[in-house]
């Protein structure tokens, strides 16, 4: 029971810091705070699919976007009850994602890229021409909020289910990097050959990890058709996808804590920065990408480590 | 004579009009130390990678205790238990090093996707099973103190063992070594075939490429020659150093030491 409860405190002291932020802000600090804690969570499955398995794939941002889309069409157009309108969006998005997985998980790097590049340009052109199906280029907006036994989810309720979310999609990816499964997903991003060599699945383990962190990112994506009960596919075009990849290379591509770290400061960043430069805030991105890849190839967190190994407190962080 | 464990009944590979295996038969019996010589373009790398998977025969049987497994892929081939080692060290990088040789434990592992996400207590027990083993062979092959190293910092010796531990690790009825000695030290080359015959006396079978003869064939019970991608030669390691084919094709010397 102890032993149970000493492995929950860095849990709980995370839950309880999360939360407490979320009782203080208030207004536009609020909106911003949720918005990353979105952000964070759609950053840490692309971590685990880019950083850990070495997959370049630029559809992670559409899989969000369908998750948003699947719940608010589902739940909210077709007036389906939440949860098998989740559900459905779920088996939708495994689908679709084993559906691009198994034909574009044999291309490699550069390759992988521009085919997953094309699937992401395929999305919102689909969403832009979808009719009232889609709401076209103006999106879905103004509809209420979900409930949950009787309990409207709006507001700092709503920042408790993102938090909820965000915590768990932390947790299982963390248990799935520490299992055998992610370790084959390094061999596999090392070394094909060498891995197979050891039994490992190359193709199966491509196709999974894409699976997996797809879904999770449509997950992300369910939460934030509700942040601000309104989707549109501007959103989810490739100034999101980049984002996410800036934020998880500055942050320490491959490592939890790297990218929940790059989040934070590239979000702090672009908000003062916007005072100053307006809408150019992905330019200075830009300029700091390059900067962190020149200097920092292990990103913030690898810097946290030197920090660390300086003062003596001991081993890095997982 | 017992059953063979691995068969290879009339091999045939050609590459366009390079002819690289040309009918090659051979037995590996459980335990034995089967040593694989020849000249540079005789064949041998053919034969390893046709046995591993990497290449497809153009004909020809390959049996694994009477179960054919040409034409499976190399991880099929991994998983039924014959394991290779590379002649340039594979490490992986971005793992540690006990991590490294846990990875040999992959077809080992039998924990579901859903419980490895949410870390189940059998996908946890399985684990730390594992982890255990991985050190207990750390220890075997020699590299117990370096197990909490970076494997980036490991010289070329100890990658080789590092090489060895990680295909102990899958349960292997049968290890493939490409030039093992290639690159070693002496005293490694003689820790290596010290380990070798270890593996051998535990039942699994090994075949051994090589041209390092001084390590080769004190080692191997059993020596096959190739030439030409056909096998002149079948049989003990001391009677090849005699046998005027070999020392034609290969040896070049009728004064070999051992």
């Amino acid at each position: 029971m102890r032993r149970a409860l000493r492995a929950a405190a860095p849990w709980l002291v995370a839950a309880a810091a999360l939360v407490a932020l979320a009782l203080v802000l208030r207004g536009y600090h609020a909106d911003i705070y949720r918005k990353m804690l979105v952000t964070a969570t759609l950053a840490l499955s692309f971590n685990y699919l880019f950083g850990v398995a070495k997959q370049l794939a630029f559809s992670h941002v559409s899989f969000f976007g369908l998750g948003a889309y699947g719940v608010t069409i589902l739940g909210v157009m077709q007036h389906w009850p939440m949860a098998p309108a989740i559900l459905a969006t779920l088996v939708v998005a495994v689908v679709l994602s084993l559906a691009v997985a198994i034909p574009t998980t044999r291309l490699e790097g550069f390759y992988l890229g521009l085919a997953t590049f094309a699937v992401a340009q395929l999305f919102t052109i689909a969403l832009r021409q979808g009719g009232d199906f889609t709401g076209g280029p103006d999106g879905l907006h103004g509809y209420a909020a979900p409930t949950l036994f009787g309990i409207e989810l709006s507001g700092r309720r709503y920042t408790i289910v993102i938090i909820a979310v965000l915590i768990a999609t932390f947790a299982v990816l963390r248990n799935l990097e520490l299992s055998y499964f992610g370790r084959a997903c390094r061999a596999v991003g090392d070394n094909s050959r060498a891995a197979a060599a050891m039994g490992i699945d190359v193709a199966r383990t491509r196709i999974l990890v894409f699976v997996v962190t797809s879904t999770l990112a449509a997950v992300a994506g369910m939460v934030y058709a509700f942040l601000d009960n309104y989707v549109n596919p501007n959103v989810f075009d490739f100034d999101l996808m980049f984002l996410i990849f800036f934020m998880t290379i500055v942050g320490g591509s491959g490592r939890q804590s790297g990218v929940l770290l790059g989040v934070v400061v590239l979000t702090l960043l672009s908000e003062s920065l916007s005072e100053v430069v307006g809408s150019h805030s992905v330019l200075i991105y830009g300029v700091i990408v390059v900067i962190a890849i020149l200097f920092w190839p292990s990103g913030l967190i690898g810097l946290v480590d030197v920090v660390r190994a300086r003062l003596g407190w001991g081993a890095r962080a997982p | 004579m017992s059953a063979p464990l691995l068969e290879l009944r009339g091999l045939y590979k050609s590459f366009g009009g390079l002819t690289a295996a040309a009918g090659v038969d051979f037995t590996l019996a459980p335990g034995e130390i089967l040593g694989m010589i020849g000249p540079n373009g005789a064949g041998k790398t053919t034969v390893f990678n046709l046995i591993a998977g990497t290449l497809a025969a153009t004909a020809g049987m390959i049996f694994l205790n009477g179960e054919p497994i040409l034409g499976l892929p190399p991880h099929a081939v991994a998983a039924r238990g014959v394991i290779r080692t590379f002649q340039h060290n594979m490490p992986f990088d971005s793992l540690s090093l006990v991590d490294n040789v846990l990875i040999g434990a992959h077809t080992q592992m039998k924990a579901s996707l859903p419980a490895l996400l949410w870390r189940s207590p059998r996908a946890k027990a399985e684990e730390r099973e594992q982890r255990e083993r991985a050190l207990t062979t750390l220890e075997f092959v020699g590299l117990g103190a370096a197990r909490d190293g970076d494997v980036a910092t490991l010289s070329f010796g100890q990658g080789r063992l590092l090489e060895t531990a990680r295909a102990l690790m899958s349960a292997p009825r049968i290890i493939l070594f490409d030039e093992p000695a290639a690159g070693l030290t002496p005293p490694e080359i003689a820790r290596l075939a010290q380990i070798i015959r270890k593996i051998g006396d535990s039942g699994i079978a090994v075949l051994v490429v090589e041209h390092n003869m001084d390590f080769l064939l004190p080692l191997a019970q059993r020596v096959i020659v190739l030439n030409f991608g056909r096998k002149i030669f079948d049989g003990d390691p001391r009677e090849a150093q005699r046998h005027p084919g070999v020392i034609d094709a290969y040896l070049g010397t009728r004064n070999v030491r051992v």
